[in-house]
């Protein structure tokens, strides 16, 4: 529209002339000649540049419809991947499920121990035990979230025991798979049901049941005694999979259906209708087209139909295999092309544009050379005064129609100066009085380059005009786009004078094409994101794909991952991807609190769970902490998409832009999807890792228990007992097993304890590992010996019972041990006989030597009498008749009968001291010594003797036999210190190796040590009689008293120096 | 009252001889019936003192214990046991000093026990007081 003012003028200018020339001609008829003229002045415009538009805009327009057609088929393919990843995930994950309760009910069915636990407690429910450990292995399933209900069931269909307790009975539909388990002896599987009675928390909830029989086998028919029932609760796990959408979607979802009859069941509540679980069905025959009876009979992939809703939707259906059920993954056809809405608006908008540019460029190149034809006719016409004249004249009205023209326009002189109208300064911002520039001062720094160009070639006279594409500068800074065309003017001699240039804003066109290009970008981030969770299995490298599509795709300056530090209240950056320059180690660590360090995007966007942007970091005042070095990294603009994880901010996402107002509501959208793909994405990866790591853990365990099971010095064997409880099967044996019983594991593994140890119920552990099965009470089965052909040997064997019902033993071969306990067993044995022989030979004597002994006392002295009484009667009767001699020699004769008699007293007091009991009691020493020394003194008043008596000597000894002990020690001390002046005697108690030791001490006249040996033998004197007069027997007598004591007796002596005897008494042991 | 007689029940002979010899010097000995071992002197107690038209049972035994045939406990046991016999004085002379024979002794109903010591001085004295305690001084039963 804009250039047509140019031609105008020039028109103006020629008719003017025209009419300067012919004015009386225009006076007469002006309307004719106007006419007239302008039929002159028209010159005839050619049918080419038309079809030159029809042609070019038929060229658009086909490439714009087959640009949107391929998207359009792009877009559902991107859909169509997505939904069949998700159904596949979802269906992978359901069959995980159900197999994994199909293992628990076959295990309840299989494992004979939890059969014979249930069979006990049929037997026997009053039993303590059994319903214990029934209980127990009820609360280990009940521990699986998804069993609402354990229940065993008897013969009659009763609930004999529930967890949870109390429930009820199962109404008749119910039973129906009791009987079936009953009669088939199988495990029969209820599916997804509405349950009608049971307890109040189990009425109405919809359930899927296993119902197990508990088969007795030791009975002939393998009878039914009960029935387990094993209930589940799908809302648990299974409903929140199925209705869960991991991608951000108003119509996708998911139904699980299975065949009833004619129809087709709806198995899960869907998102468009409340109250479908069980309740909606359709028949199949009526809607043949529903994807659900498509699924239901058997057809897989992907389909395009009409729904339950009556909506097209476009679907993929799966068999779940293990299952009677199928999966429709479905989203509706309208949602699937609201995404490229936009791009195909922005499309046609671009192709209208495309499309009237053409036809401006093809109407102005017609009106140059209209215009170009006209002047040739001016030149023609007028004489070159006249028109300069003319034009000076018309100057005024030109610059006005130059001034009020909507467009842009311009005159740039040679020397680059502009004189730009009023529509090109409100363009750029300026007032017409800053805009006196030159116009690479208003023009934008990067597009002087190619402007200078072409003013150059036009100067030079190269071409004489030019159309292109440029960005201005507004007096803001920010870029204008424009379609600038140019035309020289030239003087007569071809000297270029000044440019007429035409600017047309084009900015807004620019903007939307720019914007395009970046919904693109941000469409093809989100796609290949979309691809990169599903094929990513790791959270590292999510993260780091995540920021390079975001520089790769989406062609962003930067892109960081940051971690929710929620103790510093800090996000950490943990990866980025991009244009990064250390940007991270000068900046101030990001806060998550209310704090100034917390208002940027990132902070806020933890703060508030939402997408923060900012869309000018320079003129943000939330960014001030941050701009400088920002800026100084080419970062314009920001957004930070939070990441949750499980309802929780665990990771910022930021992408950072190299132009300002890169980010709007529309991106935000987008991007919060991309948000929601990551954050679901580490979601299931965290559950998988969590589930990892306890696997991990448990096998850790598991193998550091096996190898301490390896490497334990005792043998371990376990056992399972067999279902009738008759035998054991060896499940495993440890190294130290096999070197004890020289058996190899590989030949007994899974072989029959009384086949592998033909000796284990003669040896009796047998029925000790049948009691701990029975009692699940560990059993020590002390030192016991077995035998077979292979082995002999002894063994300490210790038995207890796992809660896997396997039961243990744990042995050491004592074989060595117990030879060598046998050994000393007979080597005791033959000592004790002989012992017990030398004993009854010992009394023999002692009898012996006791009748001896009373028949010397009585039959020796009665001669011993008569030789004195006879001796006595010669003297009295013929002492007158006898010589004094003779009366010496008759006293001689009964001295010596009386000292015999003396020696015989002696003789019996010794024998009697063996035949005494040992009479054990505490007694004082010192107070019997102390009597005896009195004594001695009042006897002998004569002597003087120095006696000490250590006080409070004590001893545990025979008190009379004590006596005699001290008498005949004090006495000897007495005798021998009689020819002393001083006698010194001294009774005490001292320590010899530890030992107490009683002591009799004097300064008497001693004895040669070499002698010492014959001290203590009876009838052994150590001196004359007519020096020291004495039996003989006195010491033989003390240490027959001391040996009676366990004691030992001793002397140490010095001739003329005196005696100590020492004895010890150990009467305590 | 000096007639009463004293039973010695011995079987050596010289322990008789000097028994008597020692009764002789305190002037009992005229009184003295010995019979040299147990049976002898029960006949002695049982057949011949009791058929006497008057009382002629012995005041005193003297009594061995180591006798032939029958011993001396049994002799004391069997006389403690007959009525006619049981309240005569009995006095165990021997030459044993074993503590169960004396306390046998005494159980069995014995008066008084002397060992016979070598010293025949001593024996002397002994059995002067024996004689005059049992014969002299002390009351006798008014019946046997």
């Amino acid at each position: 529209m804009l250039y047509w003012n140019m031609h105008d003028i020039l028109r103006l200018k020629l008719e003017r002339k025209i009419e300067l020339k012919d004015g009386k001609m225009k006076r007469a008829d002006s309307q004719t000649e106007y006419g007239n003229s302008s039929a002159v002045l028209r010159r005839k415009s050619g049918l080419l540049p038309i079809m030159i538009f029809v042609f070019v805009s038929l060229f658009v327009g086909l490439v714009g419809y087959f640009y949107l057609k391929h998207e359009v088929a792009m877009q559902k393919a991107r859909i169509i991947d997505g939904l069949s990843s998700i159904a596949d995930l979802k269906a992978d994950q359901i069959e995980t499920w159900s197999d994994e309760r199909n293992k628990d009910a076959l295990e309840l069915a299989r494992t004979d121990m939890f059969q014979t636990m249930a069979l006990n407690y049929l037997a026997q429910p009053q039993s303590p035990g059994n319903k214990s450990y029934l209980m127990q292995v009820m609360q280990m399933y009940r521990s699986t979230p998804d069993y609402s209900l354990i229940a065993l069931l008897d013969k009659s269909g009763k609930v004999v025991i529930s967890l949870p307790a109390n429930i009820g009975k199962f109404n008749d539909h119910d039973k129906l798979y009791f009987h079936k388990a009953v009669e088939s002896k199988k495990v029969a599987l209820l599916d997804l049901h509405t349950e009608k009675e049971l307890h109040n928390s189990e009425k109405g909830k919809i359930l899927y049941s296993y119902w197990i029989p508990v088969i007795d086998k030791s009975s002939a028919n393998l009878e039914v005694k009960g029935v387990w029932v094993l209930q589940i609760d799908p809302t648990v796990f299974l409903y929140p999979l199925i209705q869960s959408w991991p991608v951000a979607s108003k119509t996708a979802e998911t139904l699980l259906v299975r065949p009833e009859g004619d129809n087709v069941l709806f198995l899960n509540d869907l998102r468009h209708k409340q109250d479908t679980a069980l309740n909606l069905s359709f028949n199949m025959a009526k809607n043949p087209n529903l994807p659900a009876t498509l699924a239901v009979k058997g057809k897989e992939g992907i389909v395009e139909t009409v729904d339950y809703r009556g909506e097209k939707v476009l679907s993929v259906l799966r068999k779940v295999r293990g299952t009677p059920w199928f999966m429709v993954a479905k989203m509706d056809v309208s949602e699937l092309y609201q995404p490229i809405r936009m791009r195909v608006g922005l499309t046609i908008v671009a192709m209208t544009i495309l499309i009237l540019a053409l036809a401006l460029t093809v109407g102005y190149l017609e009106h140059q050379r209209d215009a170009r034809w006209l002047k040739k006719q001016l030149v023609l016409e007028d004489d070159k005064q006249q028109a300069i004249k003319t034009a000076l004249e018309h100057e005024n009205r030109f610059r006005n129609i130059f001034e009020n023209s909507i467009a842009g326009t311009s005159l740039t002189m040679p020397d680059g100066t502009v004189v730009p109208n009023k529509a090109l300064c409100t363009m750029l911002g300026y007032t017409p009085e800053e805009m006196k520039k030159t116009w690479a001062e208003f023009t934008y720094p990067d597009d002087i380059e190619k402007t200078q160009k072409i003013v150059d070639a036009m100067l030079a006279g190269e071409i004489d005009h030019a159309r292109f594409v440029k960005r201005y500068l507004h007096k803001d800074g920010s870029p204008v786009w424009a379609d600038v065309s140019t035309v020289v003017q030239s003087d007569s001699e071809g000297q270029p004078q000044y440019f007429i240039n035409t600017i047309i804003d084009i900015n807004q066109r620019k903007l939307a094409e720019e914007e395009l290009i970046k919904m693109n970008r941000i469409y093809a981030v989100i796609s290949q994101i979309n691809q990169m969770v599903v094929r990513t299995r790791d959270k590292q490298e999510i993260i780091k794909e995540a920021c390079q599509i975001a520089i790769d795709f989406g062609k962003f300056k930067m892109a960081w991952f940051g971690e929710v530090d929620t103790n510093q209240q800090i996000i950490k950056p943990i990866h980025w991807a991009g244009t990064e320059d250390n940007y991270f180690s000068e900046i101030i660590t990001i806060s998550t609190a209310d704090i100034p360090a917390g208002q940027g995007p990132s902070g806020r966007a933890v703060r508030f769970a939402k997408p923060v942007y900012s869309s000018n970091i320079a003129t943000d005042e939330d960014m001030g902490l941050w701009k400088v070095q920002a800026l100084a990294r080419g970062y314009k603009s920001l957004i930070t998409l939070p990441i949750l994880v499980q309802g929780k901010v665990d990771y910022t996402f930021s992408l950072y832009s190299e132009v300002t107002d890169f980010f709007n509501e529309a991106e935000l959208r987008l991007l919060e999807e991309v948000t929601g793909d990551i954050g679901y994405a580490l979601e299931m990866l965290e559950l998988d890792n969590t589930r990892r790591l306890s696997e991990a853990a448990l096998l850790e365990s598991e193998h550091r228990f096996s190898e301490l099971f390896e490497h334990m010095s005792s043998g371990v064997t376990v056992y399972l007992p067999t279902a009738d409880g008759t035998d054991f099967t060896i499940r495993q044996m440890n190294s130290a097993g096999e070197r004890m019983t020289q058996t190899k594991r590989a030949e007994i593994e899974g072989k029959s304890l009384k086949v592998i140890f033909p000796g284990v119920e003669e040896m009796g552990l047998f029925k000790v590992l049948q009691d701990v099965n029975r009692t699940g009470i560990p059993q020590t089965f002390a030192t016991s010996y077995y035998q077979d052909k292979r082995v002999s040997s002894w063994f300490d064997n210790y038995v207890l019972k796992l809660d896997s019902g396997e039961i243990i033993t744990i042995y050491d071969d004592v074989t060595q041990k117990k030879l060598a306990e046998a050994e000393l067993k007979s080597l005791n044995e033959d000592l004790e006989q002989r012992v017990l022989e030398r004993t009854a030979q010992l009394e023999l004597a002692n009898r012996e030597m006791e009748a001896f002994a009373y028949s010397v006392s009585h039959d020796l002295r009665a001669p011993l009498r008569g030789i004195d009484g006879w001796t006595m009667a010669l003297t009295e009767d013929y002492g007158d008749k006898l010589e004094d001699q003779a009366g010496v020699y008759l006293a001689r004769i009964r001295s010596e009968a009386q000292r015999m008699n003396d020696l015989i007293e002696a003789l019996l007091k010794l024998s009697r001291i063996g035949k005494k009991t040992v009479n054990f009691e505490p007694i004082n020493l010192s107070e019997l010594a102390a009597e005896v020394t009195n004594r001695l003194q009042e006897e002998n008043p004569a002597r003087t003797v120095e006696t000490t008596v250590i006080p409070e000597v004590m001893a545990v000894a025979d008190k009379n036999l004590m006596e005699i002990v001290l008498v005949n020690l004090l006495n000897n001390a007495w005798k021998f210190t009689g020819k002393k002046e001083t006698a010194l005697i001294e009774f005490g108690k001292t320590e010899k190796d530890g030992e107490e030791v009683y002591y009799v001490r004097d300064n008497g006249i001693g004895f040669n040590m070499a002698y010492a040996g014959k001290l203590f033998g009876a009838f052994q004197r150590m001196h004359k009689a007519t020096d020291f007069p004495g039996t003989g027997i006195g010491l033989a007598t003390v240490k027959r008293i001391v040996l009676r004591h366990n004691g030992n007796i001793w002397a140490e002596s010095e001739t003329d120096k005196g005696t100590t005897f020492y004895w010890t008494l150990r009467s305590n042991i | 009252m000096m007639n009463k007689t004293i039973l010695l029940v011995e079987d050596n002979p010289s322990d008789i001889e000097l028994t008597r010899r020692a009764l002789d010097k305190s002037n009992v000995a005229n009184h003295l019936v010995v019979k040299e071992d147990g049976a002898e002197a029960l006949k002695y107690l049982f057949e011949e003192c009791g058929n006497s038209t008057y009382d002629d049972y012995p005041a005193l035994i003297l009594l061995d214990l180591n006798l032939p045939i029958v011993d001396g406990m049994e002799v004391l046991r069997r006389v403690r046991e007959d009525p006619r016999t049981k309240r005569i004085p009995i006095v165990v002379l021997t030459t044993s000093s074993e503590e169960s024979d004396i306390d046998n002794s005494y159980d069995l109903g014995a008066n008084a026990y002397i060992r016979k010591p070598v010293d025949n001085d001593r024996f002397i004295v002994a059995i002067n007081y024996l004689g005059l305690f049992w014969l002299l001084i002390n009351e006798t039963p008014y019946r046997y």
